[in-house]
């Protein structure tokens, strides 16, 4: 106990870990409200609601809805979808009984069509094991009750994410940072020093997760019965939202009891994996590389497989699949075990708990065998000098970074990703916006009176079209009604041509060309390219920004180096020059092949046009060609990346050790990012976000965004400032 | 009486670098002086005796009372106490908290380590900061902590690498007389670049260049081997290394 409590102690002496929770929490409770208020929907309106229903049965809560749906009005204190919505649930619950029956009598008539009749199928014994494990829960009735404030607490990615990155800080700290403090080889040399250690790390790791787990968990259940009510805890779990399918029989109150078992489970095992390949790496970079290409395969096993294919098991025995612990549980599922049936729950379960009991059991094993000074014999090879030359000082700086803390490989690494981005690039494939292209190559060019012509006599065909279409309304399938409906096809296409000449035609020297490619570069469309592209250059910044100044701090080599005559200022310059040289390769590794694609994919007319060609722009205040306007916002995008590189810089030379400001900056640049990516879409205006997506700031700027920039700026200039008056 | 045992011990470090070379050799009770120049392979010597490092593949053995280490495995590292050459400890940690942590890591009993620790931290003279975070510490107090860590459950085997670095001359001469008294029953091994620290005390003094043993002995027997100059132990260092 005593070691435990001292890795406890370890572990939450660090104020960065306090920090990083109390962010995390903080983040958590503002996507909480943010998620229950994005919706169409509001808790208000849930809650408005079920204070009506509060008294009734649940045959006469549907009966109220079923009546408030056909005699709505509009000054409701509710709206219209949360009544439909709620309606279903209900509907539901009421037919639970059926539902049960249903699948008793679907499972007999399934086996008799012919595709599901083959005995030795995984859908025919399936088919035949399913109605069984509803068993059980015959005698079961749900009760209908509020929902959101449940799902709201137990369904949210985000939570998971946040999860996640918590659970990488604790591995960092508990496994690594011993041999990142030098610490290892005092205590290899122990008794217990080696496999008794590390389960020792590992049970405090085990108890600090489920501590975090609590504490998260218990803030989005505090939160979701603030905005909506957690309801009866007591009703059978079939009573939520989604939850119909599940044959367990328990209450709402035991599943959320269920719940944080399992995700303590889930999130342990993930945990333990993460220690395996800790134990088993020389550097922390090499450890986050490992960590990120597990995850990169976990989530395509999981996205890819499909549910009913023979390597569902890999889509189910897997790291991300665990962590949605209501898909796991709110449903009863087989799995296909290579055509065999195995039910999802119990499997779950026993590989979520074999994974962790292996991973630690073989990091025990591991870590026992290990040797704490195998580390210098690479560092030794690689830091033999070839020859005697004297390089420039900028040079030993890239040769530290590139060379010493493997920033060539980050860099491969990145080209690779990249390369493979530009690769996958997909054009979407749009009817409408293939008659859009055919029109704006038809009407290329600036916009004259014949073209306005064509536009009128193409309307007036359209509509003629139309009004024939309508005229049939009354009339069943036909060959002419047929046709008509193939000639109307190219009108959506058309209608966005005719609306955008609309639009633009007063405007001078505008012309027309097709547009779409630049509509999606400059963050137009609903494509999330910008954002995709940023998330990979971060990550590439992060990786080779955070380790330049905090190593040299871990390795103690600040205070030589400051003493030198080329220290201080001096060194902070190199390592600016050198910070400013990766964000300037980053901004270019995704700049320079998204524009080529973009090219490829959707040719470059209309370069030389005015950027008021295009309807968006149309009130841009200055007049530039497309062409200026891409090199304006790629030069923005370059000065930002550079910029973000800077403030990474800080960060690194705030910390100790190249973990810490690897975690940090992670949290600050890429977590908002990732979690953007992940449909939160409000988050594109807070932090670093605008300046990394930047079409943002152009489109659709705000006073907030752009107070940012000179915020941050004035924030490091002032510390700057502070810090050289200090030195002085 | 203890003995430790090593027998043609070799290690390279990739192809080129033969960091020890057949190195035999057996310690029973009492103080060992190593003595090499840097890169001698001191330190590999250390740390393969600690387990911190593994020999080549068939590079030898190492016998503690006649059985292999690898076979005592945790049993050795209980009779084991280690002074890494280090400065780096855990700097948001007590003193007492590090060495309570380091007892229980030997699995000292928790009353037995508490007295124990008040004792050795009195030794060192450590008591006035014992529950002061180590990341205020100086060089000399980090030492002093790491070698009541060592001396932590009385281990039959300590291994001291620089123990003297960075202290001041007084706590070099409190260092010198507890490892003195601690000798008689133990089997000390210290690594040194500063060869007053044990030509008083050391039972005997092993020289160690380019991973192998060049000579070893009483002092007395070896200083009779100095050819230029008075006969100390210095002069025969320098004789050896090359540095007259």
């Amino acid at each position: 106990m005593r070691v435990i409590t001292t890795e406890l102690k370890k572990l939450f002496g660090n104020k960065i870990f306090l920090l990083i929770i109390a962010a995390v929490m903080i983040l958590n409770a503002y996507l909480m409200f943010r998620t229950a208020n994005s919706g169409e929907s509001s808790p208000a309106d849930y809650k408005a609601v079920f204070s009506e229903l509060s008294d009734l049965s649940d045959t006469e809560k549907i009966d109220w809805i079923d009546k408030q749906l056909n005699n709505f009005s509009e000054d409701q204190l509710y709206n219209r979808n949360v009544l439909s919505e709620l309606y279903e649930e209900c509907s539901n619950i009421v037919g639970y009984r059926e539902y049960l029956e249903n699948i008793k009598s679907q499972a007999e008539s399934m086996k008799s069509v012919s595709i599901f009749a083959k005995p030795n199928t995984f859908n025919y014994r399936s088919i035949t094991k399913t109605p069984s494990a509803y068993e059980n829960v015959q005698d079961v009735q749900p009760a209908f009750d509020i929902s959101n404030g449940i799902i709201l607490a137990t369904d949210n990615s985000f939570t998971d994410i946040l999860c996640i990155f918590i659970v990488i800080f604790i591995v960092l700290s508990v496994i690594i940072s011993d041999r990142e403090q030098g610490m290892s080889g005092l205590l290899f040399a122990l008794k217990r020093g080696r496999s008794y250690l590390l389960f020792m790390k590992i049970a405090a790791a085990a108890v600090t997760i489920l501590g975090v787990i609590l504490l998260i968990y218990t803030e989005n259940l505090i939160i979701s019965e603030q905005l909506y009510g957690l309801g009866n805890l007591f009703r059978p779990v079939q009573s939520i939202n989604g939850f119909i399918g599940c044959n367990l029989k328990i209450s709402v109150a035991g599943y959320l009891i269920l719940y944080i078992l399992f995700k303590f489970i889930s999130i342990f095992a993930i945990g333990a994996v993460l220690s395996l390949i800790a134990v088993n790496t020389k550097n922390t970079v090499t450890f986050y590389g490992i960590s990120a290409i597990l995850f990169i395969i976990e989530s395509i096993l999981y996205i890819k497989i499909h549910p009913l294919s023979i390597y569902s098991i890999f889509r189910y025995i897997n790291l991300i699949s665990f962590t949605k612990t209501n898909n796991i549980f709110c449903n009863f599922k087989n799995i296909n075990f290579w055509n065999y049936p195995v039910a999802l729950i119990p499997i779950s379960i026993i590989a979520v708990l074999s994974i962790a009991a292996i991973c630690v059991g073989l990091s025990a094993i591991l870590y026992s065998k290990k040797r704490n000074l195998e580390f210098h014999k690479i560092g030794l090879k690689i830091n033999i000098k070839k020859n005697n030359k004297i390089h420039s000082k900028l040079y030993y700086t890239f040769y530290k970074s590139l060379i010493m803390q493997r920033g060539f490989i980050v860099v491969i690494a990145f080209i690779a990703i990249s390369g493979i981005m530009n690769q996958n690039f997909v054009k979407k494939y749009d009817v409408t916006d293939v008659y859009y292209e055919y029109y704006a190559d038809m009407l290329k060019g600036k916009i004259t009176q014949d073209k306005l012509d064509f536009i009128d006599s193409e309307s007036l065909r359209f509509n003629d079209i139309q009004l024939k279409i309508d005229n049939l309304y009354q009339t069943g399938y036909s060959l002419e009604k047929n046709e008509l409906y193939k000639a109307l096809a190219p009108s959506h296409g058309f209608n966005l041509i005719k609306n955008r000449i609309d639009e633009i035609k007063d405007i001078d020297g505008v012309q027309i060309f097709y547009d779409t490619g630049y509509r999606r570069m400059f963050g137009i469309t609903d494509d999330d390219d910008d954002m995709k592209y940023a998330f990979v250059a971060v990550l590439l910044c992060i990786f080779l920004i955070s380790p330049l100044a905090a190593n040299d701090k871990r390795y103690r080599m600040s205070s030589i180096i400051n003493s030198t005559s080329s220290g201080r200022n001096r060194y902070i310059i190199r390592n600016i020059t050198v910070a400013s040289a990766y964000g300037l390769f980053a901004a270019l590794l995704w700049i320079i092949p998204y524009i080529i694609t973009i090219f490829q994919y959707y040719g470059s007319d209309g370069l030389k046009a005015t950027i008021r060609s295009i309807a968006f722009f149309k009130y841009f205040i200055i007049d530039m060609t497309v062409l200026q306007y891409l090199i304006f916002i790629s030069l923005l995008r370059i000065i930002f990346s550079v910029f973000l590189s800077l403030i990474m810089l800080w960060v690194s030379m705030k910390c100790k050790s190249a973990a810490s400001a690897i975690l940090i900056n992670f949290a600050v640049f890429a977590l908002p990012v990732l979690i953007y990516l992940l449909g939160a879409e409000f988050i594109i205006n807070i932090g670093f976000n605008p300046l990394l997506n930047v079409n943002v700031i152009l489109n659709d700027y705000t006073p907030i965004q752009l107070a940012i920039v000179p915020i941050i700026f004035a924030f490091i200039i002032i510390s700057k400032i502070k810090n050289y008056l200090l030195c002085s | 009486m203890n003995k430790l045992e090593l027998h043609k011990i070799n290690k390279h470090y990739g192809k080129k670098k033969h960091a020890l070379c057949d190195f035999s050799f057996t310690f029973t009770n009492g103080i060992y002086g190593l003595l090499g120049p840097n890169g001698a392979g001191k330190s590999t010597l250390m740390n393969i005796i600690t387990d911190n490092l593994l020999p080549d593949k068939d590079g030898g053995k190492i016998l503690w009372n006649c059985t292999e280490t690898k076979v005592l495995k945790d049993k050795f590292r209980s009779q084991l106490g280690f002074m890494p050459q280090q400065q780096n400890l855990y700097d948001n940690m007590t003193a007492h908290t590090f060495l309570n942590y380091i007892a229980s890591l030997k699995c000292l009993d928790k009353n037995k380590a508490k007295k124990e620790i008040l004792k050795i931290v009195e030794r060192v003279e450590l008591t006035d900061s014992l529950d002061k975070k180590m990341g205020g510490f100086s060089g000399g107090m980090k030492q002093r902590t790491l070698i009541a860590a060592a001396l932590l459950g009385n281990p039959e085997l300590i291994i001291l690498d620089e123990p003297t670095a960075g202290l001041d001359p007084k706590q070099r001469v409190i260092i010198r007389n507890m490892v003195s008294d601690l000798g008689k029953e133990k089997i000390i091994i210290i690594s040194t670049h500063i060869v007053s620290d044990i030509e008083t005390i050391a039972k005997e003094i092993l020289f160690i260049k380019e991973g192998c043993l060049i000579d070893s002995g009483e002092i007395t027997d070896l200083t009779d081997k100095v050819e230029i100059g008075e006969k100390t132990l210095e002069n025969l260092y320098m004789q050896y290394y090359g540095e007259i």
